[in-house]
């Protein structure tokens, strides 16, 4: 449903984005997680018609972004950063007259702006004046906006900022609850809204696509899951004994630690952790080295996004 | 070229409402008005000083003359005041708060944007128009004006407020800053008006003819003396168009140039 190809964007003498290229099927959720000024926004800004590439291609519904940029927003709802409103209006009546820019038609309106008040659990304030709602009031107002007309694409940035704890809860339901029926991409800073309401995730870093799949791929991608061994002896007692694991390439040692006479190896198994442990159990005992503790332990968000990220940073430097 | 009826409509309802909302669109047409009055209700005491000293012909020719072109040129001038503090808003504001960006990535296209806040402002005015015509029909209580002198001074106000609306609106959507946008449409409305008093000292007679073709002054002084000039006519409509056209490029070149 959304595919961007090599896209770039130079401004003046600054890369924003370096060939990002991504592909969200239809019905999927993407997260895009990056630290700030990593390109999100600006990918964002180049998908809804905002701004223009400097070099790349990018289609939503098989139209052009560029090109076709018509046909591109009859399709989309779109939520910016911070979303802008007019503040002498009542919520309702923004509502009807964002509802009216988006071509929906005018016997519909109502039942569409109720709806969409309803979902952002708004429907109490529909008579307010947009100037006197609280921030998080006005990010759901936000959304009720990109949610109008039942979009087939949602792109959301930062939709949970300003809001509280039950709010969160509650656009994160909504947003994982369109899984299979709109294809959504959510830029956001808080990793487990991601965990929790994502099918995809593209971790995007000095504008580039450092890695982008399922989570279990972008952890894979990341150095995934890790085997830790404590055992008695000397780091190298231990090495000594995996020797056959790594010259097979079935293992990779990541670091080694000894205190008090107790090692502790981390180490990554190339193919899948849990056939390789009964190998490195039997390993150890084979060595005649006392094994204290084999643990295997799976990479969480945060630990990808650091390592993906500090990844990338060294690469540049 | 996208254009959409209903959403032209809708935008001109949203600028109309948004202008309301404004305590410089109260205050401004509140100085018009008081303005307009005060030097309506002045030329009428000077013409009914002169009145017992005219025959009944005179009368009619003197106050088309003394009051109703004399009231006109001096609510044209208001216009002139007073259009770049209305427009000025109209797309610095949207951008200062980003509605305007928000407006460019649903299917609405740039010309139903400009042509909805264009008649929003149109309507503004010609609400102000239609009031100030309690002006000549009290006259006629006094005496008989030339109706088809009033007609044509309307004819020009109206003409006049669609070519400053229009360059107030490409001004305002060239920046963000309302105060620039402002300045920019004062300096050119203005500029166009000394051009024209400058033009009259060129040295032949077919350059001076040439020079207040293309300058402000020359066709609504046409419209006030009750000529309706279909060259002034053209003027005006062109200079409008041509600002809007420049409005719905500046706005598209908004979406692609960021």
């Amino acid at each position: 449903m959304i595919q961007a190809h090599a896209l770039t964007k130079i401004y003046g003498q600054t890369r924003c984005l370096e060939g990002v290229t991504f592909d969200v099927p239809e019905g999927e959720i993407l997260g895009f997680l990056g630290p700030n000024g990593a390109g999100k926004t600006t990918t964002m800004r180049i998908l809804t018609g905002q701004c223009r590439p400097t070099q790349g291609t990018a289609a939503i519904g098989g139209h052009d972004v560029v090109r076709d940029s018509l046909a591109v927003r009859e399709l989309l709802g779109y939520l910016p950063e911070e979303a802008p409103l007019y503040p002498e209006m009542t919520v309702q009546s923004y509502l009807r007259f964002m509802a009216g820019m988006k071509h929906i038609p005018a016997k519909s309106v109502k039942r569409e702006v109720d709806k969409a008040l309803r979902e952002v659990n708004l429907d109490k304030k529909a008579n307010r004046l947009i100037q006197n709602l609280s921030k998080g009031q006005r990010q759901r107002v936000g959304l009720a906006q990109a949610l109008l007309g039942d979009p087939k694409v949602l792109i959301l940035d930062e939709p949970t900022v300003g809001l509280d704890p039950s709010q969160i809860s509650e656009i994160r339901q909504l947003i994982a609850a369109m899984k299979g029926q709109r294809t959504v991409i959510l830029s956001t800073h808080i990793l487990p809204e991601v965990a929790m309401t994502c099918t995809r995730v593209a971790v995007l870093d000095r504008g580039r696509i450092a890695a982008q799949g399922t989570f279990d791929e972008v952890a894979g991608s990341a150095g995934g899951r890790t085997i830790t061994v404590a055992f008695r002896g000397s780091g190298k007692r231990g090495k000594d004994v995996l020797e056959p694991l790594i010259q097979n390439e079935l293992l990779k040692i990541k670091d080694s630690t000894t205190t008090d006479g107790i090692s502790h190896l981390r180490l990554a198994p190339v193919e899948d952790a849990e056939e390789m442990r009964p190998a490195i159990a039997r390993a150890f005992v084979e060595g005649g080295v006392d094994l204290l503790e084999l643990s295997e332990t799976t990479p969480s968000l945060e630990d990808v996004f650091l390592k993906l990220t500090s990844r990338e940073a060294s690469l540049g430097s | 070229m996208s254009l959409s009826l209903r959403q032209t409509g809708l935008i001109a309802g949203r600028e109309l409402r948004s202008l309301f909302t404004t305590p410089l669109y109260w205050v401004s047409t509140g100085v018009f008005f008081l303005a307009a009055s005060t030097i309506f209700v002045a030329l009428l005491f000077d013409f009914a000083r002169m009145g017992p000293m005219r025959t009944a012909e005179d009368l009619s020719g003197n106050i088309t003359i003394e009051v109703i072109e004399q009231l006109f040129a001096v609510i044209h001038f208001f216009l002139l005041v007073q259009i770049p503090l209305l427009t000025m808003r109209s797309f610095a504001e949207e951008r200062r708060q980003g509605t305007l960006s928000l407006l460019t990535t649903t299917p609405v296209g740039e010309w139903s944007i400009v042509l909805g806040k264009f008649i929003a402002y149109l309507t503004v005015l010609g609400t102000y128009l239609l009031a100030t015509l309690a002006m000549p029909l009290f006259a006629s209580y006094l005496s008989d004006p030339e109706w088809p002198v009033v007609i044509s001074c309307y004819t020009a106000l109206v003409l006049a407020a669609c070519a400053y609306v229009a360059l107030g609106l490409f001004y305002s959507a060239l920046t963000e800053s309302q105060v620039i946008a402002a300045v920019l449409t004062y300096t050119t409305l203005f500029g166009l008006l000394i051009l024209s008093q400058l033009a009259r000292s060129l040295p032949t007679a077919e350059l001076v003819r040439l020079a207040e073709h293309l300058t402000l002054l020359h066709h609504v002084e046409g419209f006030i003396e009750g000529q309706i000039q279909s060259a002034s006519v053209a003027w005006f409509l062109l200079f409008s168009g041509l600002c809007l056209f420049l409005a719905v490029r500046q706005v598209e070149s908004l979406r692609w140039r960021s």
